[in-house]
């Protein structure tokens, strides 16, 4: 199935690129751990001290507070109804003070001091009785916008059931969204859906659905490919315009890809496991945060006091800056991968406050007793990412597939992507600023810049002399250097 | 006696951090499985209970046949000694809380010191980011009054205005629909 997940804890998934799919094909049901070790530690006394005031300085930063006690529908989901076309009459029922007035109590993950988690309990109306952890940002987007179905015990409720089914928990809702879409549209009837009435706003329909897509049965074998094995199966013209992707990748369906702000579509689109907030996710400095503040910062990391604020930018030394913002940004977020530090305490969610790269050295040196400085975790954070894009390209990923998904069509197929029902209004069209942007990406990366393919030279530097080997064994490498002379 | 830990459950996430910082400072790791705080979880049911000494005025622990354990009259706490210790494990059997655990390295018994010669006092109070481990006079009738006090509010909250959950700041978004 290609929305299964590892699910961990109950409430927590390695989900959306069916990693547990992978998993499956080796016959692996589980994997059971416990541990009667511990973590020994150089430096406790340091280690400790770099805890605390990393801990106790967190709690200044402008998105502590409300992510501590509504956890992340209070910036996510609260911020996404601004959204022009989510101006509509009962969305304000999805608002995190209604999702948490299910809340039981806060929980954590295993030692954080933020527990922004929740434990969530259903006492009355339909969904009496389902109760789970953890309703985030993205269940209210993929089970409440998306669907457009404005419940919050509705939402709580299609959360636990795509943990209990060990489900992705936003594939199931954009894939349905889809449907929903393109039954609405007439695209699809009741014959292709079972006899099920997809129809916007449809409770039950869905989660009869989301049980269908767990089990691959009829319809529900035809969402689990989504989008693009989907759309293929559909075959109508609807269903490509609206199965919208990034490296195979879904977002929101129907979704041009390109949004308001220039960094946060780079950073969704460069991410090397298709379209993702997980890999960079820029944005988030940009739609929580004042102005004065972004303005500060700004001034303080890049010199450019507008940095922040320009959503759109003409000029190229500020298109040349947000490149670097974003290159920054990813690096923050494989350093969290590998360290294992929560992106949440990371400048990537608390960007004022949170932890910073200098403080990863700090950590790390302390707790290994090595000394790591930030230029040493940039270059592992570099490494990573080449190695990615190194993999990706021996799999074909090349320029065009770091292209939101409009101004791929606009690439391949000529003509402009029409994109269908409710659309966001005034979106950019602006293709040449966006590449003006990945060039500068690309630079930062050590990427050629026709191809998206990291150089020779770049995966040297690194100390991935054998990848290089094996790019150039295939001729990719070579064919990307080539690219770049011309 | 004059301070007594105090848990409450409710207000337990379940983070752990106690712990770690518990075997953090008593041995230079992080290790769950060595600390004297343990916190047993029902996640399907959103139960989460650190379990901790309670320094009991007359502990069954001191059943112990090598007098490995004792009760210091300053504070109250009850301190196992280690190098007496032989680990057969009479105090874990008599312990009404099961507070007492098995140190995986030797062995022998693990027990909560109160954090004795430790600056700043026990450190999981020090360190639990909710105070649901708490280290507060005897006298104050601390647990009690929290749920008194949240009762209070629930039945104010249907009345009129909420104290517990005041509305949050909404965030100032320049770039709005930034999705």
């Amino acid at each position: 199935m290609l929305l299964a997940t590892v699910i961990f804890t109950l409430a927590r998934a390695a989900g959306k690129t069916a990693i547990a799919a992978v998993l499956g094909s080796k016959k692996l049901k589980a994997i059971a751990v416990r541990g009667t070790k511990g973590a020994k530690i150089a430096q406790p006394e340091e280690f400790m001290k770099a805890c605390w005031e990393l801990r106790e300085r967190a709690k200044n930063d402008p998105l502590y507070e409300g992510h501590s006690l509504d956890g992340t529908p209070w910036w996510v989901s609260d911020n996404f109804m601004k959204a022009p076309q989510y101006q509509v009459p009962g969305v304000e029922r999805l608002l995190s003070v209604n999702i948490n007035k299910y809340s039981a109590k806060n929980l954590a993950c295993f030692g954080c001091a933020l527990h922004c988690s929740h434990h969530q309990v259903v006492t009355g109306g339909k969904y009496s009785g389902t109760a789970g952890e953890g309703v985030e940002g993205n269940s209210v987007i993929w089970g409440g916008f998306e669907p457009r179905i404005y419940n919050p015990s509705f939402v709580i409720k299609y959360h636990v059931l795509c943990n209990k089914l060990g489900l992705n928990l936003d594939h199931p809702g954009v894939a349905i969204a889809w449907a929903m879409e393109l039954y609405e549209l007439g695209v699809i009837t009741k014959k292709d859906t079972d006899g099920i009435e997809l129809s916007w706003g449809n409770e039950e329909a869905f989660l009869e659905m989301v049980q269908k897509i767990a089990y691959k049965e009829g319809f529900g074998e035809v969402l689990d490919g989504f989008p693009l094995r989907a759309a293929e199966k559909i075959g109508k013209p609807e269903a490509w315009i609206t199965a919208t992707h990034g490296k195979g990748l879904y977002w929101l369906h129907n979704d041009s890809g390109v949004t308001t702000s220039l960094v946060w579509t780079l950073g969704r689109h460069v991410s090397t496991r298709g379209v993702d907030h997980l890999k960079a996710s820029p944005g988030t400095s940009s739609y929580i945060l004042g102005a004065d503040t972004l303005r500060n910062e700004g001034q303080k990391r890049y010199g450019d006091p507008e940095v922040l604020l320009d959503p759109w930018p003409q000029s190229i030394d500020r298109i040349d800056r947000q490149a670097r913002f974003v290159y920054d940004k990813e690096n923050l977020m494989y350093l969290c991968d590998m360290t294992g530090i929560c992106k949440f305490w990371s400048e990537t969610c608390m960007f004022v406050e949170g932890v910073h790269l200098s403080d990863f050295a700090r950590l790390l040196s302390t707790a290994t007793g090595l000394n790591y400085t930030s230029n040493d975790l940039v270059e592992a954070a570099e490494r990573t990412n080449a190695i990615q894009r190194a993999y990706n390209a021996r799999e074909g990923i090349r320029r065009v597939d770091d292209y939101p998904h409009a101004f791929r069509w606009l690439k391949e197929r000529g003509q402009p992507w029409p994109g269908l029902g409710a659309q966001p209004p005034n979106l950019p069209t602006d293709l040449a600023t966006y590449d003006m942007i990945l060039d500068a990406y690309y630079k930062y990366r050590g990427c050629d810049v026709n191809t998206g393919i990291p150089t020779k030279q770049t995966l040297e530097r690194l100390g991935l002399e054998d990848v290089a080997k094996d790019l150039m064994k295939r001729g990719i490498v070579e064919v990307a250097n080539e690219g770049g002379n011309k | 006696m004059s301070k007594i830990l105090v848990v409450d459950p409710d207000k337990c996430t379940g983070c752990q951090i106690c712990s770690m910082i518990c075997s953090l400072t008593h041995w230079k790791e992080c290790s769950p499985a060595k600390s004297n705080v343990r916190v047993f979880a029902i996640r399907e049911s959103g139960i989460d209970l650190p379990v901790v000494c309670m320094h009991c005025e007359d502990p069954p622990c001191m059943v112990c046949p090598l007098n490995a354990i004792s009760k210091d009259p300053l504070n109250g706490a009850v301190i196992l000694d280690q190098k007496k210790c032989v680990g057969c494990k009479l105090c874990r059997t008599v312990c009404p809380l099961g507070a007492i655990g098995v140190d995986t390295d030797n062995g022998k018994m693990l027990k909560c010191d109160l954090c004795e010669g430790i600056e700043g006092g026990p450190q999981c109070v020090k360190w639990c980011p909710t105070k649901a481990i708490d280290y507060v006079s005897a006298g104050v009738p601390t647990l009690a009054w929290s749920r008194w006090k949240q009762a209070l509010l629930k039945a104010k909250e249907q009345t009129g205005p909420s104290l517990s959950r005041q509305p949050r700041p909404q965030p100032k978004g320049e770039a709005d629909g930034a999705f």
